[in-house]
């Protein structure tokens, strides 16, 4: 896909299925949600989201050192979804799903 | 030339604050540009004329990379030992091979802990806990007093909130880590506080631009 | 209560104009607020008030043109006020782009003292001070290494450094000369201040700060400035000018009207605006938060 094109939903990535990038939204949503930092989260995600490309390209210069010390497939899944920004758009529509879903559950 | 670079500079801003309408291919060149023009700047001006060249090429061939007086000097061959530490690093690239780039990743990491854990505590870690242990209670010093116990209550809470081993649950636990969460709720408004003069800082920086040196305006 | 519920699904571009006009309108009506020197800055200035002329301190550009808006003016104003003291600032970076935004601020920092210079009334045999390059200040540049090349210059000052940003060789430099032919060591300098925009500025120098053995003081970004406070309740920085405003407050102590000065209106008209939109959206949740527990009730 070019840099001309502007996708509506999140476009279909070479290395990762759809479900996998989902679940890792998830697992990543859920252990924000867990510790109780949905609002920090939720804040600082909306105001990096304009400079996620900026995020991703970083992430791909860094990858080789980064992977040293973190898991390469999960560094490999969230260069994937900084890469788009409805995938940030996504992840913040989880956190504050799994949010209202927790404060139902408590309240 | 300051003319086009000016123009340019603004067109370049005006691409990015499009943003604020929605998504857009003017913002998507801006980024792309800067993520592009970023990395030849590093990589050739930084990484080459300003690292490698004066600390590593002029110093191990002074003939061919030196200039003036560094020309004439003798060559630091002690600098192979770092020379073949970067090029281990290339290995990376290769699949089967990428194991041998970790010596030089060690090595990095070794000197860089070493150095960070003694000096960090030192300078960081010891004069915080320093100024941390205070007198509770100051005869005739209400507002001191106050200021001292929300300093020692806040640090415990909030170390007892950073203790993930254990579900934060419970009368003592549950309540303390919960505290824990109210400092840390505190110090993030602060910072987004923080963060939010910044932004509106540099919203400034760039309309200074365009209505001074690009408008001529102001 | 429906138009209170309805303000908060206000268009977020509406709020982007409302912030756009209020950062722009000041300035246009070039409205000018007053600046009240805090302590923290008050203190930085008056220790420099206090060296000595000649005297030699070292400033760590630490940051890139992303920051610049905020550091380039206080690094401006901090050079300036060093030039009127007689100061011999040598300039450095730990960040790649610093010795660009060293040279900027230096070119902006002389073309300001000669400007002042030329504006002063001197006595009839009163001659006018001239700054030279290499002899009241240098440009080092950018080296790489962060806490390793600080603890290099402990133990020898000059040996990262041989020649200046402009391939000049230091050793034969004015500015590195002792009158009593001593070699130049850190123990001449005797202030230290880093234009922090993030990591690898001041706390790369306090780090070192037991071999270094050197006051130090900083001038960081707005989103730094919670971090760094906790070095100045150790007494472990002697003063920080914070963001633009820290910027501005160090403009008005030495009596310069610069970009952040001139940008203390816009900020403080910005900043009003966004608390204004907090408060919208608080009493928007509010309003709904009754209205549904309302509807429950009934």
């Amino acid at each position: 896909m070019g840099m001309w094109t502007i996708p509506e939903t999140p476009p279909k990535d070479e290395k990762f299925s759809a479900e996998e990038i989902d679940s890792f939204i998830q697992t990543f949503a859920k252990e924000i949600v867990r510790r109780k930092m949905s609002v920090p989260a939720v804040i600082a995600l909306e105001m990096a989201k304009p400079l996620s490309f900026l995020g991703h390209s970083a992430c791909v210069v860094m990858g080789p050192l980064i992977e040293m010390v973190f898991d390469p497939k999960k560094i490999e899944k969230m260069t994937s979804i900084l890469s788009e920004r409805c995938h940030i758009e996504r992840l913040l529509e989880t956190i504050e799903t799994m949010e209202n879903s927790v404060e139902k559950a408590g309240g | 030339m300051l003319t086009l670079s000016i123009w340019m500079g603004a067109i370049i801003t005006l691409c990015c604050f499009s943003f604020l309408f929605k998504d857009n291919p003017f913002y998507r060149f801006a980024e792309h540009l800067f993520v592009g023009v970023s990395a030849g700047y590093y990589f050739s001006a930084i990484s080459f004329h300003q690292v490698l060249k004066p600390n590593l090429l002029a110093k191990l061939f002074p003939a061919s990379f030196g200039s003036g007086q560094e020309a004439l000097a003798a060559p630091e061959l002690w600098l192979i030992v770092p020379t073949i530490l970067g090029i281990l690093m290339l290995f990376r690239l290769s699949q089967e091979l990428a194991w041998v780039s970790r010596f030089t990743v060690a090595f990095v990491m070794g000197v860089t802990t070493g150095l960070t854990i003694v000096l960090s505590t030192h300078q960081f870690l010891i004069p915080q806990i320093k100024k941390a242990i205070v007198p509770l209670f100051l005869k005739g010093q209400y507002i001191a007093s106050f200021s001292n116990w929300v300093l020692v209550i806040g640090s415990i809470a909030c170390l007892f909130y950073f203790f993930f081993s254990t579900e934060h649950r419970g009368p003592i636990y549950g309540t303390v880590s919960r505290v824990g969460i109210w400092y840390l709720m505190i110090s993030f408004g602060a910072a987004f506080g923080a963060t939010v003069m910044g932004r509106i800082s540099l919203l400034i920086g760039r309309f200074q631009f365009l209505l001074q040196d690009w408008l001529k305006l102001i | 209560m429906n138009f209170l519920i309805k303000l908060k699904d206000i268009d977020r571009r509406v709020i982007f104009v409302f912030v756009a006009v209020s950062v722009c309108l000041p300035m246009l009506l070039k409205l000018d607020f007053m600046v009240v020197p805090g302590k923290n800055v008050k203190s930085l200035y008056d220790f420099i008030e206090g060296l000595p002329p000649g005297t030699r301190t070292f400033l760590s550009f630490d940051f890139d043109p992303a920051s610049m808006p905020e550091l380039h003016p206080a690094a401006v104003a901090v050079l300036v006020h060093m030039f009127r003291r007689g100061l011999k600032p040598i300039c450095g970076a730990n960040w790649p782009v610093g010795g660009e935004m060293a040279k900027t601020a230096l070119a902006s920092a002389t073309q300001i003292f000669q400007e002042t210079q030329a504006r002063k009334k001197l006595p009839d045999n009163g001659e006018k001070q001239k700054l030279e390059k290499t002899r009241d200040f240098v440009n080092l540049g950018y080296k790489p290494g962060g806490v390793v090349l600080i603890k290099r210059l402990v133990t020898d000052f000059l040996g990262p450094y041989p020649t200046d940003q402009d391939g000049v060789p230091t050793a034969g430099m004015d500015i590195f000369r002792n009158p009593d032919g001593r070699k130049f060591s850190i123990s001449d300098v005797k202030l230290i201040v880093s234009f922090t925009a993030g990591t690898g500025g001041i706390e790369a120098f306090i780090n070192v700060a037991g071999d270094l053995k050197c006051t130090m003081g900083a001038a960081c970004t707005s989103v730094n400035i919670p971090r760094f406070y906790t070095y100045l309740q150790t007494k472990q920085l002697i003063g920080m000018t914070g963001g633009l405003p820290g910027a501005a407050e160090y403009e008005k102590l030495v009596g310069h009207l610069g970009p952040a000065r001139k940008g203390m209106a816009p900020q403080t008209i910005g900043h009003l605006v966004i608390i204004g939109f907090i408060i919208i959206g608080n009493i928007a949740y509010l309003a709904e938060k009754s209205k549904s527990s309302k509807k429950h009730l009934s």
